[in-house]
């Protein structure tokens, strides 16, 4: 930094000395040119000689370099203060980012311990109470049946609070294998289904199954689940937790690369919908507009990293009041190739 | 037919038990950590035809636990139940020679799927597993 401050207060330095010169000789000469005009014009017209003097050819180009350079400063001064300013609001928001950055490090610390601590303590709740609800169902007690429903779905969501957490951070363990497309698609919908509220309906249809026989897709499972997972409870909760959403599974290509063979998902809900201002930050970390308890926004910003993680690509359509489609393309393999 | 299970969490222990016999598994000794387990497991190491351990403990971890029954049992099924399922940890339990990992926490599908497949590639069916 100082080096570079040196060559500019040299560079100034010599442009000041420059233009100083420069106005020294341009005056001077035109002294010397005026002197001998007006001997010219004495010689010839026998006029009262006007004597020329040096000094007063001195004050004026000082006075013509002082105030030049004057206005010149004053012109640098104010680009150095923007300069200055511009600055300063880089070294704030390079501050901005560092305490980001620190923020999503020191979660990542915590989130592996606790992770770890939180899915423990799950064990117990989802290993058992599948058996208690069963059990339940049989001797006939719905109500409890329903409870029981509930207290697996909730823990089927704290669980994915600490999946998406723990994605972020990268803790987690990834098993890209090959699937039938369609197939694991409708598997891992399925199970999303059965982690959502009762009072949401899935309608899922695949007009190309039988066309896509033969068609692969290399994908993580769990990694599935969790994008669709994510994605169907915003849904529920765009629609407070009752309501139809659509899904349609069929072949095409990826948006941006037309001649690569792609499955497309679409899940549309009829819920509350965003506006532009919101749909930009979606996919932000920590974006949410639910409360404390309700939302972490890390849902969507852990599908994105997943579905790209896939080399997939995510688009929505939302309109305010009306609902909100995500569209998923992942690309796809025919046969053994 | 005995199992052995370990693991440090009392809740989680009885959990994992109630979980082996709702699948059909009769037998089984529990430890809340490695150090008792491989104790127990030099005196009885003749019964004990799969271990089910926990990888965070306090003393004695799975991993340590599962790298020194390896030396005497390379062959004896080793499934390793953990909450961490980051990359190192996954590479570092294939290193040691796991048999086979479950990600807490699991269903009692997931678990009797696992413990099927596990058993299914031994030769005794001494157990009321069906695959
Ligand atoms: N289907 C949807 N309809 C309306 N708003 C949605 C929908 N999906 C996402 N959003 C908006 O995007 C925000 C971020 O979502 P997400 O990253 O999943 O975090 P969270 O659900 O924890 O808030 C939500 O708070 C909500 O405002
Ligand atoms: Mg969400």
């Amino acid at each position: 930094m100082a080096t570079t401050r040196q060559k500019r207060e040299n560079k100034e330095i010599a442009i000041d000395l420059g233009i100083a010169l420069v106005i020294l000789v341009v005056v001077s000469s035109y002294f010397i040119v005026h002197d001998v005009f007006e001997r010219w014009i004495a010689y010839t017209q026998q006029y009262e000689q006007w004597e020329l003097d040096e000094f007063f050819a001195i004050f004026v180009a000082l006075l013509i370099t002082g105030v030049v350079l004057a206005c010149r400063h004053i012109f640098v001064l104010g680009e150095l203060l923007r300069d200055l300013e511009a600055a300063h609001k880089h070294i704030a928001l390079q501050a901005s980012i560092q305490t980001q950055q620190e923020k999503l490090a020191a979660l990542g610390e915590l989130s592996g311990g606790m992770a770890h601590e939180m899915n423990n303590a799950l064990q117990p709740v989802l290993g058992l109470g599948e058996l208690v609800r069963d059990g339940l169902k049989e001797s006939g007690n719905q109500n409890h049946f329903e409870y029981m429903e509930l207290i697996l779905g909730s823990a089927a969501h704290a669980h994915l609070i600490i999946d998406n957490v723990l994605n972020f951070t990268r803790d987690k363990n990834i098993e890209m294998t090959r699937h039938d497309a369609f197939e694991i698609l409708l598997e891992t919908l399925s199970f999303s289904k059965s982690i959502m509220p009762t009072m949401i309906v899935f309608n899922i249809s695949s007009p190309d199954e039988n066309e896509a026989r033969g068609v692969f897709l290399e994908c993580d499972k769990t990694s599935l689940i969790q994008i669709f997972v994510n994605i169907t409870k915003n849904a529920a909760d765009a629609m407070d937790g009752e309501g139809t959403i659509d899904i349609s599974l069929t072949q095409g290509a990826m948006p941006h690369s037309p001649y690569t063979p792609a499955v497309c998902i679409s899940i549309s809900d009829t819920g509350c919908g965003m506006d532009e201002r919101i749909t930009k930050k979606i996919f932000d970390p920590f974006f949410t507009t639910k409360d404390m308890s309700e939302g972490t926004g890390l849902g969507l910003s852990s599908v994105l990293g997943l579905v790209k993680m896939h080399d997939g690509e995510i688009s929505l359509r939302s309109t305010p009041g009306v609902g909100t489609t995500f569209t998923l393309h992942f690309p796809t393999i025919r046969n053994n190739t | 037919m005995s199992v052995l299970l370990v693991e440090d969490d009392r809740n989680v222990r009885a959990t994992v038990k109630s979980m082996l016999r709702e699948i059909g598994l009769q037998d089984i000794y529990t430890c809340s950590n490695g150090a008792d387990a491989l104790r127990f497991f030099e005196e009885e190491s003749s019964e004990v035809r799969l271990i089910i351990c926990d990888w965070n403990m306090p003393q004695k971890t799975g991993i340590e636990f599962l790298r020194e029954i390896r030396q005497s049992h390379p062959e004896l099924p080793f499934l390793l139940i953990t909450a961490r399922a980051d990359q190192e940890s996954v590479i570092a339990a294939k290193d040691a020679h796991v048999t086979d990992y479950l990600r807490k926490p699991f269903t009692l599908a997931d678990l009797k799927s696992r413990v099927t497949h596990i058993l299914s590639h031994m030769d005794d069916d001494l157990i009321g597993v069906t695959p």
